[in-house]
């Protein structure tokens, strides 16, 4: 009787926990946190820019571009990132501080034209020249660097070296836009819209950091001396002496959870009024008539007045209204 | 406002505080610094729920309405919130053509 062939052993496979530390020994960390880093500073700047825009062109008019515009920008980064490459090569990343810093000044001299470029052209404009291309320019080196830092080709394979940062970098990006908006939400009033931006410009030099730098010094001292929306006490100064020649006076300004909240006042006209953002809250009229001695101050919003009224309606049945004196009342 | 014990509820501190100061907020009120969707969940909620004689529903976010506060939810609170003879004045953009409007104007009628 014949034998059975004998089985010759398989070939052992190499087992799974050698490759992947020999994967893990292969990524470069230092590369892999400066990629990841600049992406998540990008992501961080997004409810920033949004912030800056409100003010000036109010919170939701300013939102409805933000999100595609921002969208079309990441693509864009993705798709030209071995162009920026070519063209610009270690300056691209060194360049995104610089850029950053710049945003301030930048939009110092937009906002000037907030009045002719309205909305919605005026938060696209603004965006276009600030927050897009340093997007931009984050997702092109960010992605750049991720993919040599994981050396995703030899490790991987050709198709992930193009799908995983691509899908990688959105997700990456939802998140830290959600965990920048919670902190900021938390710390602003504390810490400003223009303090928000020079922190990530100061974060992104921490990051990359290079001599390019020194190109940013122009705006920085533009931003500490001249920036009216800087909230410094000679910034402000600065702003209402430009008020005044419209007959205003800046009594006050905060920025706060629900907007920049500022108080105004004018004096020929007779008035006092608190702004959240670029709209009117309301107000009270100071001057009135020689023999007018109303019980209230009025409102400038007459609404404020109708509503008021509620205490006049009557009973159904006839009956008197309680006096104000009993009543209770809750005002949102 | 007129010696009514009033009950302001402000989602943002720094409105409030600067109403105070550089505006003639009368004395006789309560503050809450609350979201107005919390804290009607909250009085709504409470074994003996709050009750008063008016209640003023002016909100308006980045000059938008928002959403929450025109829910049935949140105004079925303020119904259970406001006495039998209790009146309720909301203040609404003039959009004839929202697909809201139509809802609010029921939830008016229903309060009545």
């Amino acid at each position: 009787m014949a034998r059975p062939p004998q089985r010759r052993p398989a070939p052992q496979p190499p087992p799974t926990t050698e490759k992947v530390r020999s994967i893990l020994a292969s990524i470069k960390y230092d590369a892999l946190w400066r990629g990841l880093g600049l992406l998540f500073l990008a992501a961080a700047y997004s409810p920033v820019a949004h912030l800056t825009l409100s003010p000036v062109y109010g919170s939701t008019a300013s939102s409805f571009s933000h999100r595609p515009g921002m969208l079309a920008a990441g693509i864009c980064g993705y798709f030209l990132k071995d162009r920026i490459q070519r063209l610009l090569g270690r300056r691209a990343a060194h360049l995104i501080p610089v850029l950053a810093f710049w945003i301030p000044t930048i939009q110092f001299f937009l906002f000037k034209l907030s009045s002719s470029l309205g909305n919605p052209a005026g938060p696209v404009v603004t965006d276009l020249f600030t927050y897009y291309p340093l997007l931009l320019l984050s997702v092109a080196v960010s992605v750049k660097i991720v993919q040599y830092a994981l050396d995703l080709r030899t490790n991987f394979g050709e198709l992930a070296e193009e799908h995983v940062p691509f899908v990688g970098s959105y997700v990456l990006f939802i998140i830290g836009e959600k965990v920048a908006n919670f902190f900021i939400m938390r710390f602003i009033g504390t810490i400003t819209r223009c303090g928000f931006q020079l922190l990530i410009a100061a974060l992104y030099s921490v990051t990359v950091p290079s001599k390019l730098l020194l190109l940013a010094l122009p705006s920085l001292l533009f931003s500490f001396t001249a920036n009216v929306h800087m909230p410094f006490s000679h910034t402000t100064a600065v702003l209402n002496s430009a008020l005044q020649e419209h007959g205003y006076t800046l009594l006050d300004r905060r920025e706060s959870v629900t907007g920049y909240i500022s108080i105004l006042e004018s004096e020929k006209q007779g008035f006092r009024a608190m702004r959240c953002d670029h709209s009117l809250l309301g107000g009270e009229w100071n001057t009135v008539g020689r023999n007018y001695h109303p019980a209230v101050k009025d409102p400038i919003y007459a609404v404020f007045a109708m509503l008021e009224a509620v205490r006049l309606v009557k009973p159904e049945e006839g009956e008197h209204r309680r006096p104000d004196e009993e009543s209770n009342a809750l005002v949102m | 406002m007129h010696g009514i014990d009033t009950t302001i509820v402000e989602i943002d501190p720094v409105v409030y505080q600067l109403a105070r100061e550089y505006f003639h907020l009368p004395a006789n009120h309560t503050a809450v610094i609350e979201d107005a969707v919390k804290f009607v969940k909250k009085a709504t909620s409470k074994p003996v729920p709050p009750k008063y004689d008016y209640i003023v529903h002016d909100v308006f976010t980045g000059g938008a309405e928002p959403i929450e506060l025109f829910t049935v939810e949140f105004l079925e609170g303020l119904k259970s919130l406001l006495k039998n003879d209790g009146v309720i004045a909301i203040v609404r953009l003039p959009f004839p053509i929202h697909p809201l409007h139509n809802s609010i104007s029921l939830n008016q009628t229903n309060m009545k």
